[in-house]
């Protein structure tokens, strides 16, 4: 039976998603603000998409990419990600793990997000809500531009 | 990149938001300020340079002076980023409890507030959205609560869920909304307020769904409607799970503090008058 959760703050979103991650065998899909990635890093969330794709695994990532998030997303790059960029994204963010498991958020402030802020998260392992997620994902994939595109441009 | 961008991604590295970022690195380079002409030079206000200039004192980043007016000035680099780094270690050692302690309660199954079977189904068109919620509306108890798009409005008001909305109102229920409003629907909304609606504007698209009752809900994350008729293709997720209820309400309370009166919004538009030919507001409506 599929369960879910409510998750009230950035912290615990990273814990989350860590969780996630590392149970993650085939696909992840990402949709998050860039400060995201960045509190990602310091807690080692991209070790483990590294560590998932090394085993043959999948990572997409859309996010919007700015000079100052320059540096994190080709890091993303390096370790073997696909990521795009995505201006003005007002919809849900989300991570999700083999169509599956997911967290997902509707009142993150993408332009100024800090480690200590209140966020309203859920997590849920139930597949509908993961195919409902990965619709918007595709959505937003198909709209949003090559990161390296988007390196030139800045 | 610049040294100035670079400096601001490592600072960004170090936990900071953008915005802390740029603060801290104004005045160390320009030296200590008031807030009116940090919010000038920052091209902000001076409400959001009070809130980033809180959150760095917290971090142990920027001092303030004790006399009046106050002067805020930035620690020197070396000091502020030990009692950053310092934070960071506390919280990675918090975040490594947290963790093992969701994945103990992972272990346990107890996120299930009940045995009770919920599901999730997706709704593809505005016709079955319909469909569904009409019977739910009637059969309302106590309250109904909503962030929707303006084009909602204009829905609502061409297959009766209005109607079905005052009479619940009328039967002793709550009904709060947030709507973008704009000046083609004002009217409505007006409308909306007469009839006892709650209403507030919230001014994004893209965030959409409805609760009823604390537990039945309807959310759309990117319900693009161009055109209102029953056959138009829309992705909704329907759900009657209590903990998604939860989430929703939970997330619709932290939006409805950060939205505005209806009326307020209302007098605004009316006293600005009809969008103009050729403006972007014009184009929306």
């Amino acid at each position: 039976m599929a369960s879910g959760t409510i998750i009230e703050s950035v912290k615990d979103a990273i814990a989350v998603a860590s969780t996630i991650m590392e149970s993650a065998e085939k696909e992840i899909l990402w949709l998050l603000p860039p400060a995201m990635l960045v509190f990602g890093a310091q807690y080692g969330l991209d070790e483990k998409s590294k560590m998932l794709i090394e085993k043959g695994g999948r990572v997409r990532g859309v996010t919007a990419i700015s000079g100052t998030y320059r540096d994190i997303v080709r890091k993303h790059l390096e370790i073997g990600e696909d990521v795009r960029h995505v201006d003005q994204y007002r919809g849900a963010f989300m991570l999700v793990a083999d169509k599956r498991e997911s967290i997902s958020s509707l009142n993150v402030s993408i332009e100024d997000l800090s480690l200590d802020d209140r966020v309203v998260a859920f997590w849920t392992d139930d597949s509908s809500y993961a195919e409902y997620l990965i619709a918007t994902f595709e959505d937003a994939w198909k709209e949003a531009v090559d990161a390296k595109k988007r390196f030139q441009e800045l | 990149m610049d040294n100035e961008a670079v400096f601001l991604s490592r600072l960004t590295g170090f936990g900071l938001s953008e915005k802390e970022a740029q603060l801290y690195l104004h005045l160390l380079k320009y030296g200590p300020k008031t807030p009116s002409p940090l919010a000038k030079s920052l091209h902000t206000y001076r409400e959001d340079v009070h809130r980033t200039l809180t959150s760095l004192i917290e971090k142990g980043m920027v001092r303030p002076s004790l006399d009046s007016p106050t002067v805020y000035a930035a620690v020197d680099l070396d000091t502020a980023l030990g009692s950053a780094l310092q934070k960071q270690e506390s919280e990675l050692r918090e975040m490594e409890t947290r963790k093992r302690e969701l994945q103990e309660l992972s272990k346990q199954q107890r996120f299930r507030p009940s045995d009770e079977v919920s599901t999730f189904k997706i709704i593809k068109s505005i016709k079955e959205l319909i469909a569904v919620m009409l019977p739910v509306i009637n059969s309302l108890h106590e309250d109904w609560t909503m962030l929707l798009p303006a084009v909602a409005a204009v829905i609502g008001a061409q297959f009766g869920v209005d109607e079905a909305a005052y009479e619940f109102v009328k039967r002793g229920g709550r009904v709060r909304m947030m709507i973008n409003i704009s000046y083609p629907i004002a009217k409505i909304t007006q409308g909306y307020l007469d009839n006892g609606i709650e209403v507030r504007h919230f001014g994004q698209e893209g965030i959409n769904f409805t609760i009823f009752d604390k537990r039945i809900c309807i959310s759309a994350i990117s319900a693009d409607v161009t055109r209102i008729s029953p056959n138009e293709s829309i992705a909704a997720l329907w759900t009657d799970d209590p903990t998604y209820a939860r989430y929703l309400l939970s997330t619709f309370e932290t939006l409805w503090k950060q939205s505005i009166p209806a009326a307020e919004r209302i007098e605004e538009l009316i006293k600005a008058g009809p969008p103009q030919a050729g403006t972007a507001e014009h184009q929306r409506s």
